[in-house]
Protein backbone atom coordinates (compact mmCIF):
# COMPACT_ATOMS: atom_id res chain seq x y z
CA UNK A 1 0.00 0.00 0.00
CA UNK A 2 1.60 3.15 -1.22
CA UNK A 3 2.50 5.59 2.15
CA UNK A 4 0.89 8.44 -0.04
CA UNK A 5 -2.03 6.70 -0.33
CA UNK A 6 -2.97 6.23 2.92
CA UNK A 7 -1.50 9.94 3.65
CA UNK A 8 -4.06 11.35 0.62
CA UNK A 9 -7.43 9.50 2.06
CA UNK A 10 -6.16 10.58 5.61
CA UNK A 11 -6.36 14.23 4.29
CA UNK A 12 -9.53 13.94 2.17
CA UNK A 13 -11.36 12.87 5.13
CA UNK A 14 -10.56 15.09 7.59
CA UNK A 15 -10.95 17.67 5.19
CA UNK A 16 -14.38 15.73 4.88
CA UNK A 17 -14.42 15.42 8.52
CA UNK A 18 -14.12 19.46 8.93
CA UNK A 19 -16.79 19.67 5.80
CA UNK A 20 -19.64 18.17 7.71
CA UNK A 21 -19.16 20.07 11.04
CA UNK A 22 -18.90 22.98 9.05
CA UNK A 23 -22.49 21.97 7.32
CA UNK A 24 -24.00 21.54 10.93
CA UNK A 25 -22.89 24.87 12.02
CA UNK A 26 -23.94 26.44 9.00
CA UNK A 27 -27.29 25.16 9.39
CA UNK A 28 -27.48 25.61 13.14
CA UNK A 29 -26.55 29.19 12.71
CA UNK A 30 -29.32 29.52 10.44
CA UNK A 31 -32.21 28.35 11.91
CA UNK A 32 -33.67 31.77 13.13
CA UNK A 33 -33.85 32.63 10.00
CA UNK A 34 -37.46 29.59 8.93
CA UNK A 35 -40.25 30.93 10.08
CA UNK A 36 -41.91 27.81 9.22
CA UNK A 37 -41.99 25.59 11.71
CA UNK A 38 -41.76 21.91 9.99
CA UNK A 39 -39.24 22.99 7.52
CA UNK A 40 -37.13 24.48 10.84
CA UNK A 41 -37.29 21.04 12.30
CA UNK A 42 -36.48 19.29 8.73
CA UNK A 43 -33.44 21.71 8.93
CA UNK A 44 -32.32 21.21 12.41
CA UNK A 45 -32.48 17.62 11.82
CA UNK A 46 -30.48 17.58 9.15
CA UNK A 47 -27.85 19.33 11.35
CA UNK A 48 -27.89 16.52 13.18
CA UNK A 49 -27.47 14.03 10.53
CA UNK A 50 -24.70 16.61 9.77
CA UNK A 51 -23.17 15.70 13.41
CA UNK A 52 -23.81 11.70 12.61
CA UNK A 53 -22.12 12.86 9.15
CA UNK A 54 -18.81 13.93 11.02
CA UNK A 55 -18.30 10.66 13.11
CA UNK A 56 -19.25 8.61 10.20
CA UNK A 57 -16.03 10.54 8.75
CA UNK A 58 -14.18 9.97 11.81
CA UNK A 59 -14.51 6.22 11.25
CA UNK A 60 -13.28 6.59 7.81
CA UNK A 61 -9.93 8.29 8.55
CA UNK A 62 -9.10 5.31 11.46
CA UNK A 63 -10.36 3.18 9.35
CA UNK A 64 -7.63 4.95 6.80
CA UNK A 65 -4.85 4.84 9.43
CA UNK A 66 -5.02 1.22 9.57
CA UNK A 67 -3.95 0.91 5.84
CA UNK A 68 -0.88 -0.79 6.26
CA UNK A 69 1.60 1.11 4.33
CA UNK A 70 5.44 -0.17 2.26
CA UNK A 71 3.10 -2.80 -0.35
CA UNK A 72 3.82 0.12 -3.13
CA UNK A 73 7.55 0.38 -2.30
CA UNK A 74 7.87 -3.16 -2.96
CA UNK A 75 6.15 -2.54 -6.61
CA UNK A 76 8.38 0.19 -7.66
CA UNK A 77 11.33 -1.25 -6.58
CA UNK A 78 9.84 -4.15 -8.46
CA UNK A 79 10.00 -1.43 -11.20
CA UNK A 80 13.53 -0.70 -10.18
CA UNK A 81 15.04 -2.79 -12.51
CA UNK A 82 13.27 -1.15 -15.89
CA UNK A 83 14.03 2.64 -14.83
CA UNK A 84 17.44 2.03 -14.44
CA UNK A 85 17.39 0.56 -17.74
CA UNK A 86 15.67 3.26 -19.24
CA UNK A 87 17.71 5.81 -17.47
CA UNK A 88 20.87 4.10 -19.03
CA UNK A 89 19.60 4.41 -22.38
CA UNK A 90 18.40 8.15 -21.89
CA UNK A 91 21.13 9.49 -20.01
CA UNK A 92 22.78 10.67 -23.29
CA UNK A 93 19.99 12.24 -25.22
CA UNK A 94 19.01 15.53 -25.57
CA UNK A 95 15.15 16.23 -25.65
CA UNK A 96 13.89 15.72 -28.50
CA UNK A 97 14.24 12.18 -28.58
CA UNK A 98 12.98 8.89 -30.14
CA UNK A 99 13.23 5.70 -27.73
CA UNK A 100 12.19 1.76 -28.56
CA UNK A 101 11.61 -0.05 -25.31
CA UNK A 102 11.58 -3.92 -25.77
CA UNK A 103 10.11 -5.90 -23.03
CA UNK A 104 8.42 -9.31 -22.63
CA UNK A 105 4.93 -9.95 -21.71
CA UNK A 106 5.55 -10.87 -18.42
CA UNK A 107 7.15 -7.71 -17.48
CA UNK A 108 4.86 -5.50 -19.73
CA UNK A 109 2.88 -3.93 -16.85
CA UNK A 110 5.82 -3.04 -15.08
CA UNK A 111 7.36 -1.60 -17.88
CA UNK A 112 4.48 0.44 -18.23
CA UNK A 113 4.99 1.51 -14.78
CA UNK A 114 8.65 2.38 -15.46
CA UNK A 115 8.47 4.64 -18.21
CA UNK A 116 5.07 6.32 -16.48
CA UNK A 117 7.21 6.72 -13.43
CA UNK A 118 10.31 7.71 -15.16
CA UNK A 119 9.10 10.38 -17.04
CA UNK A 120 7.13 11.95 -14.42
CA UNK A 121 9.74 12.20 -11.75
CA UNK A 122 11.20 14.70 -14.15
CA UNK A 123 7.95 16.37 -14.32
CA UNK A 124 7.59 16.17 -17.95
CA UNK A 125 3.67 15.57 -19.32
CA UNK A 126 2.72 12.25 -20.48
CA UNK A 127 0.62 11.14 -22.85
CA UNK A 128 -0.09 7.61 -23.41
CA UNK A 129 -1.72 5.95 -26.53
CA UNK A 130 -2.60 2.90 -26.46
CA UNK A 131 -3.92 1.02 -29.87
CA UNK A 132 -5.97 -2.07 -27.85
CA UNK A 133 -6.39 -1.48 -24.35
CA UNK A 134 -9.68 0.59 -22.92
CA UNK A 135 -8.03 3.74 -21.01
CA UNK A 136 -9.95 2.50 -17.83
CA UNK A 137 -8.34 -0.90 -17.89
CA UNK A 138 -4.78 0.30 -18.68
CA UNK A 139 -5.44 2.96 -15.83
CA UNK A 140 -6.72 0.15 -12.95
CA UNK A 141 -4.04 -1.89 -13.80
CA UNK A 142 -0.71 1.19 -13.39
CA UNK A 143 -3.03 2.16 -10.06
CA UNK A 144 -2.60 -0.92 -8.91
CA UNK A 145 1.00 -0.78 -9.51
CA UNK A 146 1.65 2.15 -7.48
CA UNK A 147 2.10 4.29 -10.72
CA UNK A 148 0.54 7.80 -10.38
CA UNK A 149 -1.52 8.47 -13.53
CA UNK A 150 -4.15 11.08 -12.35
CA UNK A 151 -2.32 13.43 -14.52
CA UNK A 152 -1.25 11.46 -17.71
CA UNK A 153 -2.84 11.67 -20.97
CA UNK A 154 -5.00 8.43 -21.85
CA UNK A 155 -5.48 8.16 -26.01
CA UNK A 156 -7.55 4.99 -26.38
CA UNK A 157 -9.52 3.14 -28.62
CA UNK A 158 -12.93 4.71 -27.12
CA UNK A 159 -11.70 8.31 -26.18
CA UNK A 160 -9.20 9.64 -28.42
CA UNK A 161 -11.43 13.13 -29.19
CA UNK A 162 -14.17 11.53 -30.83
CA UNK A 163 -12.02 10.27 -33.57
CA UNK A 164 -12.03 6.13 -33.24
CA UNK A 165 -8.48 4.96 -32.79
CA UNK A 166 -8.34 2.30 -35.48
CA UNK A 167 -4.88 0.40 -35.36
CA UNK A 168 -5.85 -0.03 -39.26
CA UNK A 169 -5.59 3.68 -40.05
CA UNK A 170 -1.93 5.08 -39.30
CA UNK A 171 -2.61 8.27 -40.69
CA UNK A 172 -5.19 9.10 -37.82
CA UNK A 173 -2.95 7.58 -35.28
CA UNK A 174 -0.03 9.10 -36.43
CA UNK A 175 -2.12 12.49 -36.15
CA UNK A 176 -2.76 11.67 -32.36
CA UNK A 177 0.17 10.96 -31.05
CA UNK A 178 1.78 14.70 -31.48
CA UNK A 179 -1.92 16.42 -31.69
CA UNK A 180 -2.10 19.84 -29.30
CA UNK A 181 1.06 18.42 -27.65
CA UNK A 182 2.71 20.29 -25.38
CA UNK A 183 5.98 21.38 -24.58
CA UNK A 184 8.56 18.70 -22.90
CA UNK A 185 5.77 16.32 -24.18
CA UNK A 186 6.68 12.30 -24.17
CA UNK A 187 4.42 10.13 -25.75
CA UNK A 188 4.63 6.46 -25.09
CA UNK A 189 3.13 4.30 -27.97
CA UNK A 190 1.95 0.96 -26.64
CA UNK A 191 2.21 -0.44 -28.58
CA UNK A 192 4.70 -1.74 -32.11
CA UNK A 193 3.41 -5.65 -31.41
CA UNK A 194 0.01 -4.62 -31.46
CA UNK A 195 -0.26 -2.63 -34.79
CA UNK A 196 2.61 -5.21 -36.59
CA UNK A 197 -0.63 -7.97 -36.35
CA UNK A 198 -2.50 -5.28 -38.45
CA UNK A 199 0.38 -4.16 -40.95
CA UNK A 200 3.18 -5.59 -42.84
CA UNK A 201 6.83 -5.16 -41.83
CA UNK A 202 7.59 -2.11 -44.99
CA UNK A 203 4.35 -0.17 -43.86
CA UNK A 204 5.20 -0.72 -40.16
CA UNK A 205 8.97 0.78 -40.80
CA UNK A 206 7.26 3.87 -42.91
CA UNK A 207 5.37 4.55 -40.02
CA UNK A 208 8.01 4.35 -37.37
CA UNK A 209 10.16 6.46 -39.69
CA UNK A 210 7.46 8.81 -40.33
CA UNK A 211 6.37 9.54 -36.43
CA UNK A 212 10.09 9.56 -35.06
CA UNK A 213 10.47 12.35 -37.62
CA UNK A 214 7.64 14.40 -37.13
CA UNK A 215 7.53 13.91 -32.76
CA UNK A 216 11.56 15.55 -33.38
CA UNK A 217 9.77 18.06 -35.88
CA UNK A 218 7.28 19.05 -32.82
CA UNK A 219 9.83 18.68 -30.37
CA UNK A 220 8.18 15.61 -28.44
CA UNK A 221 9.80 12.63 -26.94
CA UNK A 222 8.42 9.61 -28.63
CA UNK A 223 8.41 6.23 -27.30
CA UNK A 224 7.44 2.88 -28.87
CA UNK A 225 6.65 -0.67 -26.79
CA UNK A 226 7.35 -3.65 -28.10
CA UNK A 227 6.71 -7.01 -26.71
CA UNK A 228 9.82 -9.67 -27.93
CA UNK A 229 8.44 -12.95 -29.32
CA UNK A 230 9.54 -14.49 -32.24
CA UNK A 231 6.61 -13.70 -34.73
CA UNK A 232 6.48 -10.30 -33.94
CA UNK A 233 7.30 -8.38 -36.28
CA UNK A 234 7.24 -5.68 -33.88
CA UNK A 235 10.49 -7.00 -32.51
CA UNK A 236 12.32 -7.35 -35.54
CA UNK A 237 15.59 -5.21 -34.81
CA UNK A 238 15.36 -3.42 -38.11
CA UNK A 239 12.96 -1.19 -36.44
CA UNK A 240 16.11 -0.01 -34.15
CA UNK A 241 17.39 1.87 -36.47
CA UNK A 242 14.75 4.45 -37.01
CA UNK A 243 15.28 5.47 -32.92
CA UNK A 244 17.76 7.39 -31.12
CA UNK A 245 18.42 4.33 -28.49
CA UNK A 246 16.56 1.26 -27.27
CA UNK A 247 16.18 0.05 -24.05
CA UNK A 248 15.54 -3.56 -23.38
CA UNK A 249 13.84 -4.00 -19.98
CA UNK B 1 -39.98 39.13 -1.78
CA UNK B 2 -39.82 40.03 2.04
CA UNK B 3 -36.49 40.47 3.41
CA UNK B 4 -37.14 37.23 5.53
CA UNK B 5 -38.02 35.32 2.69
CA UNK B 6 -34.98 36.67 0.73
CA UNK B 7 -32.21 35.48 3.62
CA UNK B 8 -34.23 32.21 3.76
CA UNK B 9 -33.61 31.99 -0.05
CA UNK B 10 -30.09 32.77 0.13
CA UNK B 11 -29.62 30.05 2.89
CA UNK B 12 -31.32 27.55 1.49
CA UNK B 13 -29.47 28.06 -1.89
CA UNK B 14 -26.49 28.14 -0.21
CA UNK B 15 -27.31 24.80 1.79
CA UNK B 16 -28.01 23.26 -1.65
CA UNK B 17 -24.62 24.26 -2.85
CA UNK B 18 -22.94 22.48 0.14
CA UNK B 19 -24.97 19.54 -0.27
CA UNK B 20 -24.40 19.54 -3.94
CA UNK B 21 -21.01 21.30 -4.94
CA UNK B 22 -19.00 20.42 -1.83
CA UNK B 23 -20.04 17.59 -0.04
CA UNK B 24 -21.62 14.98 -2.96
CA UNK B 25 -18.42 16.04 -5.10
CA UNK B 26 -15.96 15.26 -2.66
CA UNK B 27 -18.00 11.47 -1.56
CA UNK B 28 -18.14 10.98 -5.03
CA UNK B 29 -14.41 11.53 -5.71
CA UNK B 30 -13.47 9.39 -2.77
CA UNK B 31 -15.83 6.36 -3.84
CA UNK B 32 -13.87 6.53 -6.94
CA UNK B 33 -10.38 6.77 -5.19
CA UNK B 34 -11.42 3.56 -3.12
CA UNK B 35 -12.65 2.19 -5.51
CA UNK B 36 -9.54 2.21 -7.10
CA UNK B 37 -7.31 1.47 -5.16
CA UNK B 38 -5.03 -1.65 -4.45
CA UNK B 39 -7.02 -1.88 -0.74
CA UNK B 40 -7.46 -5.00 0.78
CA UNK B 41 -11.05 -6.05 0.40
CA UNK B 42 -12.73 -5.66 3.70
CA UNK B 43 -11.20 -2.42 4.51
CA UNK B 44 -12.34 -1.46 1.21
CA UNK B 45 -16.00 -2.36 2.05
CA UNK B 46 -16.02 -0.90 5.29
CA UNK B 47 -14.92 2.19 3.30
CA UNK B 48 -17.14 1.98 0.57
CA UNK B 49 -20.38 1.28 2.75
CA UNK B 50 -19.60 4.38 4.99
CA UNK B 51 -19.08 6.47 1.84
CA UNK B 52 -22.64 5.36 0.54
CA UNK B 53 -24.46 6.08 3.71
CA UNK B 54 -22.96 9.84 3.48
CA UNK B 55 -23.61 9.72 -0.76
CA UNK B 56 -27.34 9.13 0.38
CA UNK B 57 -28.31 11.10 3.02
CA UNK B 58 -26.21 13.99 1.34
CA UNK B 59 -28.19 13.38 -1.84
CA UNK B 60 -31.53 13.72 0.34
CA UNK B 61 -30.64 16.55 1.98
CA UNK B 62 -30.00 18.10 -1.33
CA UNK B 63 -33.33 17.24 -2.35
CA UNK B 64 -34.99 18.63 1.08
CA UNK B 65 -33.33 21.89 0.39
CA UNK B 66 -34.07 22.16 -3.29
CA UNK B 67 -37.64 21.18 -2.36
CA UNK B 68 -37.82 24.63 0.23
CA UNK B 69 -36.04 26.74 -2.21
CA UNK B 70 -38.56 26.42 -5.02
CA UNK B 71 -41.72 26.83 -2.28
CA UNK B 72 -40.08 29.93 -1.33
CA UNK B 73 -39.33 31.22 -4.48
CA UNK B 74 -42.94 30.47 -6.16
Amino acid sequence: MADDLRDHLIKEFTALKDLERQAHDYYTDHLDLIKDKKLREVVSNIADVELQHESIAGELIKLAESLPSGEAKVEIEGAGEAMSALEEATEDLDSPMTLLVHTSLEDYPRTCQALITYFKKQGRPIRYVSVNKPASKLKRILKKRGAKVDDVSFIDPATSGGIMLDPKNLTTLSVLFTRNSEKDMVVIVDSLSVLSVYHSKDILQRFVHSTTMGSKRKGVDLVYITMDAESDIGSDPSFEAFFDEVAKV
Amino acid sequence: MATGDKELAMFLNEALLVEDLEAAVKVSSLIERVTLSPIEDELKMEMLTRLNTLLRETHAHSLVFSKALKEVLS
